[in-house]
């Protein structure tokens, strides 16, 4: 600290200018930053889980889809398959796309008499209304399209894009968009799939934190307004925490990585829990020189006295987003890991830069900051008086919210369905449910069966388990429209039998001919459903969007028909597609969670305890943090929050910036009782001066993150509506519980000591 | 016109060495006549594998024999010898008039003739990286009923031709061709889909004189985009035989 002071009172202009430029250089790295919100980037790199995924999309051309889904009063008509026909073809043009799939270019096995054809199912389009109405009655016995490509009632239609496994998801998406636009549709049309909700998702980030981050700088500029009532304390705490979003966003496209969903609330929670530092800082700045301290004893005293709390308080800030890099989930670990370098920024800044300008500027002509507040010091008299005499009542409601809020913490449910990122109403939304109902869902489970042996697929009572296998998956709930070789061999069976209904059956011998026979086609479409060395199967079943217990209840269902039916050595089975991946990001977030939360509260005490050289206040400072954070998991028990990406950082959160509270309090606490004071004197002192920093800064906290219910995306709402809860419970619990369990802690020390001469009142 | 009795004639791409005329100035058009006027043998007979490679290096083998003779009308057969699931898998394709071909395929499991629809002459053959308008390109005889040509470039030992469909239902752009001037063989040609990208590639390789006919061995097709591969290994061929026209009936198919 003594060496900073130096520093600062002998080359202020140079730490000015190097800030300076250490900002213009992250500034220039900022601009190139990168959002993504892909799924699989939400893994960490190398997860079995994904590879295996990329494995089998690689291999089958890809298990991501776009959907673009037309609904009209009659879908069948002339008019709709003119469109649909236009945008399917114009979609498979799309770089990135595999295969765009519709009624309109849909191939079918075709025997009419005596000839046998792998050809489109709609060779011309109706030239009129009976031909049209013909080919209505036709697909309605197709029960490969029916539900898929067109649903049942003929009032939508699907085209459905495959993407290539490498493909620019955004940019195929958009480009979808524009065709729609072209088309001039005149049916409703929804656009769906995992890529459109990631690009949406995207979109929405882009304008949210375009949107956001404005809003918070004036929230927090107001608030700061209110604290300080002058523009140098409007001013400098702000910049201080502008600047550290700036190096943050820059350090992020320095090691090229990439802003996440979570990452939105990074310049939110930058500029309202950074500007923390600069408050307590100016905030004694003021309030020495109100004591008579010339400029530059304010600035040597802030340095030294606060500038300890101010390091203390960031470190276990910095710890408890740190934390949030022991997770599993790459997008919560990166988020954890830049905003504890936000911080540490936003920490040094208000150390080195904040007294280096304040140290050119002139000296203050007023001292509001620091001045008499009625209301404030009320609202302070208030919360001692509390403290005082019903400090016993604090500690009983604490823990009884404790062990209430435990009680109902195993009731939260985990949720990683991306379609809760949006609104209810909203396009995407309206989209998924269409499609949910019309078709069954736009995602598809992948279940690949390896017989181990080339051409094993070849073995009629092999593939006779395979179709046993699709009948047993139609009947799990969120599942429908099993796809694989079977139905092609039973198309072509039909096909090669004059069309007969009787024949639409597996082939009792001969499936190398048939299947010799299919692979002369066109789009070739046994490719997509069995490999090179006719090795393995795939079976591709379209999954309704459902919540994540939901999910996981069907997939525990599928791997348990896939088992019995397929049992022992000879197969190896593979399950993946989006719903995989979804289930697993449930079980990482549920683990990530109690491990985060557990170190974060372990490093809070560690840390205070080091920190303030005693395990005991180690635990005093910790105590109303784990009181808060336990609300928290309270709340979203009694409210049904589930846990998401977002709701699951809110512990780390609110024990990396509450106990800051604590910290402030208790080290002002310390300093007075070392200076003589008595133990009632030292906390109410303590309650009014640092409660007062304490109140601006958990003013601008709360505010910031209120800000975020303004945020596009529904949990980023609830989180942000929680972590102010949680701050406000956090800055009480510093302010109420930690002198209360101070007094109490003494109470306890002294009946131990078989003293009774009670002593508090000094 | 696309008659499967091409599928033959690329691997008996044949070239008399009588058709070599030198010293005269040739249009692209007049190459291809002799390119196709090479072709003359009536008939054929050869035995042949086939390796198709997928992207990873996968391979299946399969072995096929092919007859064809050229007459009133174009008649070709193929039937498959290996591996033993596709063994006596037959397709004959019989040429009825300039504009239609018949394509009939017998599959012994089914026990039971089929008629083809032929409607698919840019799909794949059984599989592999030829379509029936490979086939058709490749046989010669008919290049000019399906293509224009234009000379790019020539040197001291080839032309290099840009063919251009005249047929639209042939679905490439363009093909390059490289005639080599010794022997007016086609030892590379290069297939340029819809949007002019390169699609496949096709070399011609062990080019032999067999019985009097220019002969490659070996044929590699390549598709470019999916990057798969075929190899046609030609192991007997012989020329010229008096086949009867029996061997090309529906009935003869089911053997």
């Amino acid at each position: 600290m003594q060496f900073i002071k130096d520093f600062v009172h002998k080359y202020p202009k140079m730490i000015i200018v190097v800030t300076i430029l250490i900002t213009i250089f992250f500034a220039y790295q900022a601009v190139d930053i990168q959002i993504n919100t892909d799924i699989k980037k939400m893994f960490p790199e190398g997860d079995p889980v994904v590879d295996t995924f990329d494995r089998i999309s690689e291999k089958y051309g890809g298990a991501e889809y776009v959907v673009l889904m037309l609904q009209d009063e009659n879908i069948m008509d002339q008019e709709s398959l003119e469109h649909i026909a236009e945008i399917t073809t114009r979609m498979d043009k799309i770089d990135g796309v595999n295969k765009a799939r519709s009624i309109t270019n849909i191939e079918e096995i075709r025997g009419q008499g005596f000839t046998v054809e792998v050809g489109e199912f709609i060779k011309e389009l109706p030239a009129n209304k009976k031909e049209a109405e013909k080919l209505s009655k036709q697909i309605l016995t197709k029960d490969r399209y029916l539900g898929t490509l067109v649903s049942e009632d003929l009032k939508a239609a699907t085209i459905i894009a495959q993407l290539s496994p490498d493909s620019d998801q955004q940019y195929v998406v958009s480009k979808v968009k524009d065709i729609r636009n072209d088309v001039k549709l005149t049916e409703e049309s929804y656009l769906t799939g995992n890529p459109v909700l990631t690009k949406t998702m995207a979109d929405n980030m882009k304008s949210d934190i375009l949107k956001l981050f404005p809003f918070v700088s004036v929230v927090v500029m107001t608030i700061l307004f209110t604290s300080f009532r002058s523009i140098r304390g409007i001013l400098l705490p702000i910049i201080v925490v502008l600047l550290s979003v700036v190096w943050t966003i820059g350090f992020v496209a320095w090691l090229e990585k990439t802003l996440s969903i979570v990452s939105t609330v990074l310049p939110v929670l930058l500029v309202s829990v950074g500007s923390a530092y600069a408050i307590h800082f100016l905030a004694r700045f003021y309030e020495d020189q109100l004591d008579g301290a010339s400029k530059f004893e304010a600035i040597t005293r802030s340095i030294l006295k606060v500038g300890i709390a101010i390091i203390m308080a960031g470190i276990t800030t910095i710890a408890g987003f740190s934390s949030l890099g022991l997770s599993e989930l790459t997008i919560i670990k990166d988020f954890g890991l830049f905003t504890a370098f936000g911080v540490l920024v936003a920490l040094l800044m208000s150390i080195t830069f904040l007294p280096a300008v304040l140290k050119l500027m002139k000296k203050p002509k007023h001292f509001q900051a620091a001045e008499k507040r009625p209301m404030l010091d009320g609202i302070f008299t208030v919360l001692f008086k509390i403290v005082k005499n019903y400090n016993g009542i604090v500690i009983v409601i604490a823990i009884v919210v404790s062990l209430l809020s435990l009680w109902v913490a195993p009731k939260i449910q985990p949720e990683t369905n991306y379609i809760t990122f949006f609104q209810q109403g909203s396009e995407i939304r309206q989209a998924n449910k269409l499609v949910n109902s019309k078709f069954g869902g736009s995602d598809s489970l992948e279940i690949i069966i390896d017989t181990q042996q080339a051409n094993g697929i070849e073995d009629p009572k092999f593939l006779q388990k395979v179709d046993q296998l699709q009948t047993k998956l139609e009947k799990v709930d969120l599942l429908s429209n099993t796809m694989s070789v079977v139905d092609l061999l039973e198309e072509e069976n039909k096909a090669l039998n004059h069309g007969q209904e009787e024949y639409k059956r597996l082939p009792k011998r001969g499936i190398a001919q048939y299947l010799l026979l299919l692979s002369s086609d066109d789009d070739d479409i046994l490719s997509d459903y069995i490999d090179f060395d006719h090795r393995e199967v795939r079976i591709r079943i379209m999954t309704a969007n459902a919540g994540s217990e939901k999910t996981e209840n069907m997939l525990a269902k599928v791997r348990k028909l896939v088992n019995n039916q397929f049992d022992g050595d000879k197969y190896q089975v593979t399950i993946t597609g989006i719903p995989v991946l979804r289930n697993n990001l449930t079980d990482m977030i549920v683990s990530s969670q109690i491990r985060s939360l557990i170190a974060s509260i372990f490093f809070a005490f560690i840390i205070t305890s080091i920190l303030l050289k005693s395990p005991l206040r180690g635990f005093v400072c910790s105590f109303p943090i784990a009181v808060t954070v336990l609300l928290n998991f309270g709340l979203m028990g009694w409210t049904s929050i589930p846990l998401n990406v977002a709701t699951s950082m809110i512990a780390s959160i609110a024990v990396g910036v509450g106990v800051d509270y604590s910290i402030h309090c208790y080290t002002r606490y310390q300093e007075e009782r070392e200076e003589g004071a008595g133990l009632m004197g030292s906390l109410q002192v303590a309650i009014e001066t640092i409660g007062r920093a304490n109140y601006f800064n958990a003013t601008a906290v709360t505010a910031g993150f209120l800000v975020l219910l303004f945020s596009s995306f529904p949990p980023l709402k609830t989180f942000g509506l929680l972590t102010s809860i949680t701050m406000v419970v956090s800055f009480l619990g510093a302010m109420i519980l930690l002198p209360s369990l101070i007094i109490s802690g003494q109470k306890i020390a002294e009946i131990l000591n078989g003293s009774d001469d009670i002593t508090l009142n000094n | 016109m696309k008659r499967i009795i091409t599928l033959v004639l690329i691997m008996t791409l044949v070239l008399s060495v009588n058709g070599l005329v030198l010293g005269q100035e040739l249009s692209g058009d007049d190459i291809l006549d002799k390119v196709e006027a090479s072709i003359d043998a009536q008939s054929s007979k050869v035995k042949l594998r086939m390796e198709l490679y997928d992207k990873s290096g996968s391979k299946r083998k399969r072995k096929l024999e092919a007859f064809t003779k050229d007459g009133e009308y174009d008649k070709a057969l193929i039937r498959f010898l290996a591996p033993a699931s596709v063994e006596d898998t037959a397709f004959l394709s019989q040429e009825k008039n300039s504009d239609d071909e018949d394509m009939y395929l017998y599959m012994p499991a089914l026990g039971n003739v089929r008629k083809i629809a032929g409607s698919q002459k840019n799909g794949s053959f059984v599989g592999t990286d030829f379509s029936y308008n490979d086939l058709s390109i490749l046989g010669g005889g008919n290049y000019k009923e399906d293509y224009k040509a234009t000379i790019l470039k020539e040197n001291n030992k080839e032309y290099l031709l840009r063919l251009v469909p005249t047929d639209e239902e042939i679905e490439y752009k363009f093909v390059k061709m490289w005639v080599q001037k010794s022997n007016w063989f086609p030892t590379k040609l290069k297939f340029y889909d819809e949007e002019g990208k390169l699609y496949k590639e096709l070399i011609s390789e062990d080019i032999k004189e067999k019985s009097g006919y220019w002969t490659a061995e070996k044929m590699t097709m390549k598709d470019l985009q999916a990057d798969s591969k075929t190899i046609l290994y030609l192991d007997e061929i012989t020329y010229d035989l008096d086949l009867n026209d029996r061997i090309f009936t529906v009935r003869y198919l089911r053997r």
